[in-house]
């Protein structure tokens, strides 16, 4: 069936559209992976990673009529995808926004490069649920303050204090590992 | 210059999108399976919908049905009671055998009742209409009841009258007595006629 679609996105979507389960596995083999771990950034723990993930497919084969091909199919299902881990992290968790911090603070500040060396999955781990939600539609996903504010059902000032403040949190987190790593090397 | 945070938001972005995570379990197995609980819920709920629209098509017959049902019922009903009544009348003056005098007395009451009577026909046209009785005065004069052409017709004229408790009736023989005495009779009783009704009556 692979050998069938090729890489005529085209068919395998027409296939998509009819609900024909033979696509939709394809489309899942090709997508799991890559998928789980956009899921896995958001969500810490794999097992609810992997829940939201079975929810996401489901809303992208029940609503692939809707897809205009305006877009990527992608980026549409990966966009499905990072919504239901929101969603997720809203229904089961209750996430705190701090109050907006003074325009200050937004300033970059100039550190010296580091090493590439580190897991970015534990630095996401260890930031709270909202700062993580806000650093990775900024980051990952390329989201402007406006449509995270949208998104989030926050105002712009907030979104941009809480992605400060991610930022702030991530670069302790790091420092402090290379602490660790340093103290044991030595 | 990149500074710390673009370095850091660049590696972590990098990472993540080149990493990929192989589920832990049969992720597959699960969304077929509630891919296919969606399908068939929604063909439960055509099937419902279809069920539904019968039994309101069904129940919007028979109410249509009861409702045609009692208004062929009704003048039926009506015709009976009028048959039934105009029976029980018609063979009470046959009993009683009325006397001829008691006749004008009902030529007045029909005269009287016979507005009323028009209001029924109105009303009930189509019980009457089977019946083709019209009340006239004509039918009503003749003295002997026999000879009434159709008996309903008079039976129609007496359920309407109210019941006579004494009849009074004026013999053609004591009313020429009456009238060749006149003069004796006004002397004896100041102008009063209580003649007629002491000394015919005994007769």
């Amino acid at each position: 069936m692979k050998l069938l679609f090729g890489n005529k996105k085209n068919d395998l979507l027409s296939l998509l559209k009819k609900q024909d389960p033979a696509a939709q596995k394809i489309f899942y083999e090709q997508n799991v992976k890559r998928f789980l771990s956009v899921s896995k950034s958001y969500v810490s723990d794999l097992y609810q990673a992997e829940d939201c993930l079975i929810k996401a497919f489901c809303k992208i084969f029940k609503h692939i009529e809707s897809f205009r091909g305006e877009s990527n199919l992608d980026s549409w299902a990966r966009r499905i995808v990072v919504n239901e881990c929101l969603n997720f992290i809203k229904s089961h968790k209750t996430v705190f926004y701090l109050d907006e911090i003074n325009q200050s603070f937004h300033e970059d500040i100039h550190e010296p490069e580091i090493d590439c060396d580190f897991n970015a999955q534990d630095l996401l781990d260890q930031l709270p649920d909202a700062y993580r939600m806000v650093f990775n539609l900024y980051v990952l996903e390329g989201y402007s303050h406006q449509e995270i504010a949208d998104t989030l059902q926050i105002s712009i000032p907030v979104s941009k204090t809480q992605l400060f403040r991610a930022k702030e949190k991530l670069r302790k987190i790091y420092f402090q590992q290379q602490k660790k790593v340093r103290n044991e090397n030595v | 210059m990149k500074t710390f945070k673009d370095n850091i938001e660049f590696e972590i972005k990098k990472q993540i999108e080149e990493r990929e995570i192989a589920p832990s379990r049969d992720l597959w197995s699960e969304i077929d399976l509630q891919n296919n609980n969606n399908h068939r819920s929604k063909s439960k709920i055509n099937w419902f919908l279809v069920a539904a629209c019968l039994m309101l098509t069904l129940s919007l017959g028979a109410v249509l049905l009861f409702l045609n049902q009692p208004s062929e019922i009704q003048p039926e009903m009506v015709k009976q009671t009028r048959k039934n009544t105009s029976e029980e009348i018609i063979k009470n003056p046959v009993q009683n055998n009325a006397p001829l005098a008691a006749q004008n007395n009902d030529k007045k009451e029909i005269k009287t009742t016979t507005p009323s009577q028009n209001k029924e026909e109105v009303i009930s046209a189509v019980a009457i209409g089977q019946n083709k009785l019209i009340p006239t005065e004509t039918t009503v004069k003749k003295p002997e009841i026999p000879q009434i052409s159709n008996p309903k017709l008079l039976a129609k004229a007496d359920s309407l009258k109210t019941p006579v408790k004494k009849k009074k009736y004026v013999d053609p023989s004591t009313l020429l007595f009456s009238v060749e005495h006149k003069d004796v009779i006004e002397k004896t009783k100041d102008g009063s006629n209580v003649a007629t009704t002491i000394d015919l009556n005994a007769r």
